[in-house]
């Protein structure tokens, strides 16, 4: 199974799974964490699916006892968190080589 | 990955216990709107995909809160590409380069249409044979009548700046696009779904039928208003299509002008006596030309090698009898067959060029044993060479990695690609501009206009190449439809090379079998590799192989 096409949006919503890797979280508050419209964030999250990285499970209630449907959530899997956090450590090295020395803390 | 369904044993999420709960507000103009827009949106999501996520949107859209969170929600969606879909700015390229096609074709067309005028008794021979040949590469393009029509549309509107037609208004070019866009779009529909089913002869003659009835329309539309100015009757409609077409004053109909004045529209001339009929199919040829040639190019689209045969290969699996003679991977694998023959060629004459190299080295040893010198020299020389032969292998070997690394040949393919892309974008710009300027050649004024009108030899449009920004557009269209090209073709021999190795092996696995060309089993694995052919885009070479296939059979039927 091929990886998913990494980019600027795709970083964004991994960084919100890897906040709390063990969390489930539904569609609305990963579009809050990432700042993503959700047009952007459903097919990131299908894309990270379709790859192994996420999975999803349906919420268990009663809707009628509720009063509301079952929402979906979406948590990382344990290949997920390892390719994750290598992608996002990845860019973190690029960015800090972009910034360059001077960005870098200041040494006493 | 839990998909198709609420799996059992999922428990509610730890991060659900944040999520905003509380009754779902039901009702209201935002709320069926937004759900409308969620169910719209979710349709479009692939199969598998699209109940779930209707299911999800919904659910989400329950909990959203306000009505502007719902509504956001709801549109970002509707009007986001679906997970498969591509995005917005691979669909603004793509848009870009139909547009490109449509214009590069409207402009061939025109120029065709305008040589054709400039024959005189030979204008139907050269438009028939412009039509044959914007057939020909209408079935290696698809291309959108919208686009076309918006061209055409935009082509014989800007065309015109010196006022030489009498009737090219928006009130005469308008129908008739208006009408040849819904008629070419219905008979490419139809003949593309006819094609998708095999049924080539239905899918041509709707397309040559359809065609040739959206013409006759188009013509009678942007004419109409034309023939209530001169008064001539609308019963000889049907005859202004063809007439058009050929050589002025073969036939005339309508109202006689003995005196030769003309006062239609924007022309004001006078001249020799003419009749009204002159007039119109002047000016209906006008459109009508191109028109012609640009049907042909998008009803051929509906036949492009890449609809037909996997069409035909689809038959092929169907009906294992039919394999036979329709995806009949035999040619290729007779291609195959003279590969392994040739690479067999290839190993018995280097096995004779060493021997006939070292032919001294052995019989030389045997025959003079007592000579040790002599074979502790040739011993010693042939170590040097093997060894010298080994460093090579293994240098050239170290080479031969290096440049078939991905990474590599990712960087060549990327250096060299840009490379070829600017230099034929270039090399094909200047052309453009150095031509642009030559197609202009209609006449400057109503006094030069009309006779060339009576005889039906007026060029028409490219009006715009007199300005500047109308020769950078020609130049630009050209330039992208010149790297299309270069683009396409790359592509194609890309695909070859790459595929070269894989197919021989796959034809190599079919010829170990016994009685190849007799059994559905064999005949399903032909289907089974020609449609791999196909979907490999290796369109050229399947069509090789299917011809080549028929040919074998033919061979067989006859044995």
């Amino acid at each position: 199974m091929g990886g998913p096409r990494i980019t600027a949006s795709v970083l964004r919503v991994l960084a919100g799974l890897l906040a709390e890797p063990g969390a489930q979280r539904y569609g609305l508050e990963l579009m809050q964490e990432s700042g993503l419209p959700s047009g952007t964030l459903y097919p990131i999250l299908a894309r990270l699916e379709r790859a192994g990285w996420v999975e999803s499970r349906w919420e268990q209630i009663d809707p009628v006892a509720e009063g509301r449907p079952s929402r979906r959530y979406y948590q990382l899997t344990a290949d997920g968190v390892v390719a994750a956090r290598r992608e996002v450590a990845l860019m973190q090295q690029q960015m800090s080589r972009a910034a360059g020395p001077a960005a870098r803390p200041q040494e006493a | 990955m839990t998909r198709g369904g609420r799996p059992p044993g999922g428990t509610p999420a730890s991060g659900a216990t944040s999520a905003p709960v509380g009754p779902p507000r039901s009702g209201g103009v935002v709320d069926r709107l937004a759900r409308g827009l969620v169910v719209a949106a979710a349709r479009r999501w692939p199969d598998d995909l699209a109940g779930i996520m209707r299911e999800e949107w919904l659910a989400e859209l329950a909990m959203a809160g306000g009505w502007r969170r719902k509504l956001a929600f709801a549109a970002s969606l509707a009007v986001s590409p679906a997970v498969d879909e591509p995005s917005w700015q691979e669909r603004a390229t793509g848009l870009g380069r139909s547009a490109a096609v449509a214009a590069g074709v409207t402009l061939g067309a025109a120029v065709a249409a305008n040589l054709a005028r400039g024959a005189a008794m030979f204008a139907p021979v050269v438009l028939v044979a412009a039509t044959v040949v914007l057939g020909l590469a209408g079935r290696r393009v698809r291309v959108s009548g919208f686009l076309v029509g918006a061209a055409v549309f935009a082509f014989l509107f800007a065309g015109n700046p010196v006022p030489v037609m009498p009737f090219m208004g928006a009130v005469d070019v308008g129908p008739a696009v208006a009408v040849w866009v819904a008629g070419i779009t219905a008979a490419a529909w139809w003949s593309r779904r006819l094609v998708a089913v095999g049924r080539l002869r239905r899918a041509a003659g709707v397309a040559a039928g359809g065609g040739l009835l959206t013409l006759e329309l188009a013509t009678a539309a942007g004419s109409a208003h034309a023939a209530s100015v001169l008064g001539v009757p609308a019963w000889t409609a049907p005859a202004w299509f063809p007439l058009a077409l050929l050589p002025g004053d073969t036939v005339s109909f309508g109202p006689s002008f003995p005196d030769g004045s003309a006062a239609f529209g924007s022309l004001q001339s006078s001249g020799q006596a003419f009749h009204a009929s002159d007039i119109l199919l002047a000016n209906a040829a006008v459109m009508a030309g191109p028109l012609l040639l640009c049907t042909a190019f998008v009803l051929a689209s509906a036949f492009r090698a890449t609809a037909v045969r996997p069409a035909a290969v689809a038959r092929a699996t169907a009906h294992p009898a039919g394999a036979r003679t329709t995806a009949h991977p035999a040619g290729a694998r007779t291609t195959a067959h003279h590969t392994t023959v040739t690479r067999a060629t290839r190993h018995q004459s280097a096995a004779a060029l060493n021997t006939a190299h070292y032919p001294t080295t052995a019989p030389r040893a045997t025959a003079d044993q007592r000579c040790s010198s002599v074979l502790r020299i040739n011993f010693t020389y042939a170590l040097i060479r093997c060894a010298g032969y080994a460093a090579v292998r293994w240098v050239r070997s170290r080479i031969t990695e290096a440049l078939a690394s991905r990474r590599f040949r990712a960087w060549a393919s990327r250096i060299t690609g840009d490379v070829r892309r600017i230099a034929v974008g270039v090399a094909a710009a200047g052309a453009g501009l150095a031509v642009a300027p030559l197609l202009s050649s209609a006449p400057a004024n109503a006094d030069a206009a009309l006779p060339r009108m009576l005889d039906n030899t007026t060029a028409f449009g490219f009006g715009f190449v007199e300005h500047p920004s109308g020769v950078g557009l020609v130049a630009l269209v050209v330039a992208v439809l010149a790297v299309r090209t270069a683009d396409a073709r790359h592509a194609v021999d890309a695909g070859r090379a790459v595929d070269a190795g894989p197919a021989v092996d796959a034809r190599r696995a079919v010829d170990a079998g016994p009685a190849v060309n007799a059994g559905p089993p064999v005949d399903a694995r032909r289907a089974v590799d020609a449609g791999r052919a196909v979907d490999a885009g290796r369109a050229v070479d399947a069509g090789r192989a299917v011809d080549a296939g028929r040919a074998v059979d033919a061979r067989d039927a006859s044995a």
